[in-house]
Order: C-alpha cells, then structure tokens, then sequence
C-alpha cells in the first residue's frame, strides 16, 4: 500500500464522512442540540480500518471540508464539532483496543455509545471553556448524555453491520482506482490584511468577559459593518441557527437561574438579579459577535481562497492541503451521489430501510463507482 | 490480515454493562446540578422594605449601597458599614458570619442574614 492509494482512501472516507454532515445540517433537529452524527461511523470506521493517526486526520479533516461548504468556517459550532470530534475519535480508539487487547470485549455497538457520550461531554466542556463560564450550563448535561446513549446505539449498531458485511479481507479495493487531481490550483493573492483584522477582533471579542458594554459595542459596530460591507445577512443567520439552542438555553438560564447579586425583580421563587440579566447579555453577544467575525471572513474569500489559505498556513503538512482540496473539488459531485443514494431508499418498508443504509454506506466507502 | 483478527462481531455483556454504567452516570448528572464547593455554601440576603434587594454568596466581597445605609461583606463576613439612623445599633452588631445570625436596622427598615444552602433547618443551636 503505497502513501498515493492511502491519499486516496483518506480522501473516500472524508468526503463520505463530510457529505453526511452537510445532508444531515439540512434536517431539522427536533431536540435542541441534539444530532444524529451519522459522520461518526466513519470516524469509526476509519479507526478500524486505518488506525488511530489517519482517523484523527479523517475527523479533523471533515470538520474544516463541511464547515467550509456550509460557510460556518471559525463559527461557534465549527469549534465545538472541530474539538469534539478529536476526542471522540481517541475514546473509540481507546476502547477499540482495550476490546481487541483484553477480555473487556466490546462490540461497535458499545465503543459508539461510549464516544457519542463523549462527544457531548466534551461539547458542553469546550461551550464552559470558550463560551459561557458559568457553571449553570451544566444543567444541560443530562439531557445530552441520554441523547448521546440513544444516538450513540443507532450509529453502533449501523457500524457494526458494516463492519460485518465488509470484513477484513478486501478492504483496500478503494486504493485501485487511479488517483484522481484537482484540474488545475490556482495561486491566489491572497489578502493576509482581512485575515490579521480578523485575528485581532477574534481575540478581542475573546478575550473580553467582563463588560458587557465592551461587547455590546462590538455588536453595534459588527453589524453596521456588516451590512455597510453588503454582505448576506441570510450566512449569519444560518450561523446562528446551528447555535440557537446554546443561545436561548443559556440566555434563559443565566436570566433566571442566577440568584446571585443586586436582586432585580422576585416573584415566589423566581429571583431575577442584576448580574444574571447582565450576564445572560453579555455572553450571548459574545457567541454573536463570534457568529458576525466567522460569517464576515467566509464571505470575504472564496472557498478557494480559504482553501489556499489553509494550505498556507499548515504547510508543514501537506498532505491535508491536498486532501482538503481534493476533497473540495469532488464534493459537489459526490454529494449529488450520496443523495440520489438516498432517494433510493423505500421508506415504505421500515424493516428494510436499515439495511438499505448499510448497504449506502458500504456501496460509497468501499465501492466507489460514481467517480472512476 | 491480522487487523481484524480480534474484532467482536456480536454485542457483548460489556457493551449492555457499558451503557448500563452510562445510563446510570446520565441519571446521577442530575443530582450533580446541586452540587456547590463548601466554600459558596452561605448565601447573605438583604433586604430592605420587607423586599429582597441583594443575595449572593457570602465568599463574594462587594458593598451594597442602600437608602440611607451601606452594607459590607467581606472575607466571608457581614456587616453594617455606614447608617444613618441615631443609634447605629446595627453598625454596632459588628461583622457577622455564621447563618442564622443576622443585623437589623429598624430606622431604616433594612435586614442582613445569611442563610445555609445545605442545612434546611435548625436542630439545636446554642449561643
């Protein structure tokens, strides 16, 4: 197996992995911060089948190819889905070998619940840490650790069929077909000064935790500019919405679970403080003001461009610049594949349809004849 | 391939007791909602005009302006800085800390206590 075909199976379960993130984006959630994570199979997958580097590469790799798609690049909920995914994909590793190695055997089934739990364990860890520093947050931990329990079987035990069907023998068919290239890479001029302005606000909308005037500003300000600059209100809002349960949850909760300081209003047990109206502001306009900076950037550069700059900056590793642009120029088609896929599936026969996804999965990750 | 030599093809005891465990971490994450360091367990209340105009936890040093009075809380301690009233009966008081104790000022209608967040009631207190 040479470095070349290895390329292009990491490109495979990337493009697979991305495409199930940006089709299931486009379903509503009917739960509040709740997904299915179908992506996380091929996490999964890629930790059986190519080991722990290549699927930490895989999930990374994922994360900036939807987010670049979908335009919610450096976005709140890039963050949270960017981090999560790393260590979701080390606890599947951990226990995938703890049950190749010991007696403690698990089954797919087991390792994707326990790193669905995970996932969201570290999702509310990384919005205590980046986001909202209280630790009334935490009163979300529960209803995410059930979800991620029943999440976290579904995608197990699809997994498992997979794993099943597909075996160990023959795995490397992917890496026969000829390698594909990008058709041509532009070089861009690509405008450093948009970025560095970037930075800059981003650490200072960071950095800032304590005044809420200081926010508010950048809020009035990001958004004259915003709108003086033309740009989409409709990407900001699309940013928004894949944050609106953590906004509205933790606005709610800080406003009236924050008993603490100059009290405000009291009516039975409902104590509404100064601090608490003070930081449940302070903190959404700060995961807003994250939102405007993220939605600005991507609609500054082309996806191309920031594609480029990408590979600029990690030029240590060029092998991900590679995968992400190739990536990038095949997934149009190759989405268009997974979702005539899909439409094939016969939503009439409900025992089927199990099996029909299985077979999607196997037919695009191991088989892919679309793109030859 | 030796890769998938060991590969468990069949759900196990391990996995059902796996997300047993977790069911039961998931359950148990309710009662950690409740959970507060020793250190934040007594919250001081003030109120004036019979209606609550401050609480928080006494390990918060701030100072409270009020009509005609300001309170102090300081390295988890209470107490009356400045009043207007002829006595001063409730600057007098000094600094407090314990709960259940706590600083009135009748002039100026205003009452300090601070309050226990784990013991509910009152067993046997003796001064």
């Amino acid at each position: 197996m040479s470095m070349k075909n290895d390329e292009v199976g990491i490109t495979f379960f990337v493009l697979t992995a991305s495409s199930l993130q940006i089709i299931e984006s486009f379903f509503p959630h009917p739960v509040p911060g709740v997904r299915l994570g179908l992506a996380n199979i091929v996490s999964f997958l890629a930790v059986v089948y190519f080991g722990i580097f290549k699927a930490i590469e895989v999930s990374i790799l994922r994360t900036i190819i939807s987010s670049l798609f979908l335009g919610t690049f450096l976005s709140p909920s890039f963050i949270l889905s960017f981090f999560s995914a790393i260590t979701s994909t080390i606890s599947m590793w951990i226990l995938y070998n703890i049950s190749l190695n010991t007696i403690f055997k698990f089954s797919p089934l087991g390792i994707n619940v326990f790193s669905a739990v995970v996932h969201n364990i570290t999702q509310l860890l990384l919005v205590y840490i980046f986001f909202i520093q209280q630790k009334n947050i935490f009163l979300f931990l529960p209803l995410l650790l059930f979800s991620a329990v029943v999440t976290g079987w579904i995608t197990g035990s699809l997994a498992l069929e997979i794993v099943k069907k597909v075996g160990f023998d023959n795995i490397f068919l992917i890496s026969e077909i000829s390698v594909f290239q990008n058709k041509e890479e532009k070089v861009f001029n690509a405008d450093w000064l948009k970025l560095i302005l970037f930075l800059i606000f981003f650490v200072l909308v960071f950095l800032s935790k304590k005044k809420i005037y200081v926010q508010a500003s950048f809020f009035i300000i990001f958004f004259i500019f915003y709108l003086l600059q033309k740009n989409d209100i409709n990407v900001f809002w699309k940013n928004v919405k894949n944050v609106l349960w953590l906004i509205i949850f933790s606005f709610l909760i800080l406003l009236f679970l924050h008993p603490y300081g100059k009290v405000f209003l009291k009516w039975k047990f409902l104590i509404i403080t100064f601090d608490g109206i003070n930081l449940s502001f302070l903190y959404n306009l700060r995961i807003l003001n994250i939102v405007f900076l993220s939605s600005w950037l991507v609609q500054q550069y082309s996806i191309q461009e920031l594609n480029f700059i990408i590979k600029k900056i990690v030029f240590f590793y060029p092998r991900g610049g590679r995968i992400v642009s190739n990536s990038l120029f095949l997934l149009p088609n190759f989405l268009e594949d997974v979702k005539s896929q899909v439409k094939k599936i016969n939503f009439n026969n409900p025992k089927r349809i199990f099996e029909n996804i299985v077979d999607i999965f196997i037919k695009i990750l191991f088989q892919p004849t679309g793109l030859k | 391939m030796e890769v998938g030599k060991n590969f468990v093809y069949k759900k196990t005891i391990f996995d059902y007791i796996l997300i047993f465990f977790l069911l039961i971490l998931a359950g148990y994450s309710f009662q950690l909602l409740f959970y507060s360091s020793k250190n934040d367990n007594y919250v001081v209340e003030v109120y004036q005009d019979n209606k609550i105009v401050y609480r928080d936890f006494l390990s918060k040093d701030n100072l409270v302006h009020l009509r005609n009075a300001v309170v102090e809380i300081k390295n988890n301690k209470v107490r009356m800085k400045e009043s207007s009233c002829p006595y001063k009966f409730c600057v007098n008081t000094g600094w407090i800390d314990k709960p259940y104790k706590q600083i009135v000022c009748v002039p100026n209608k205003i009452y300090v206590k601070i309050l226990s967040k784990t013991t509910q009631g009152v067993d046997g207190v003796s001064y």
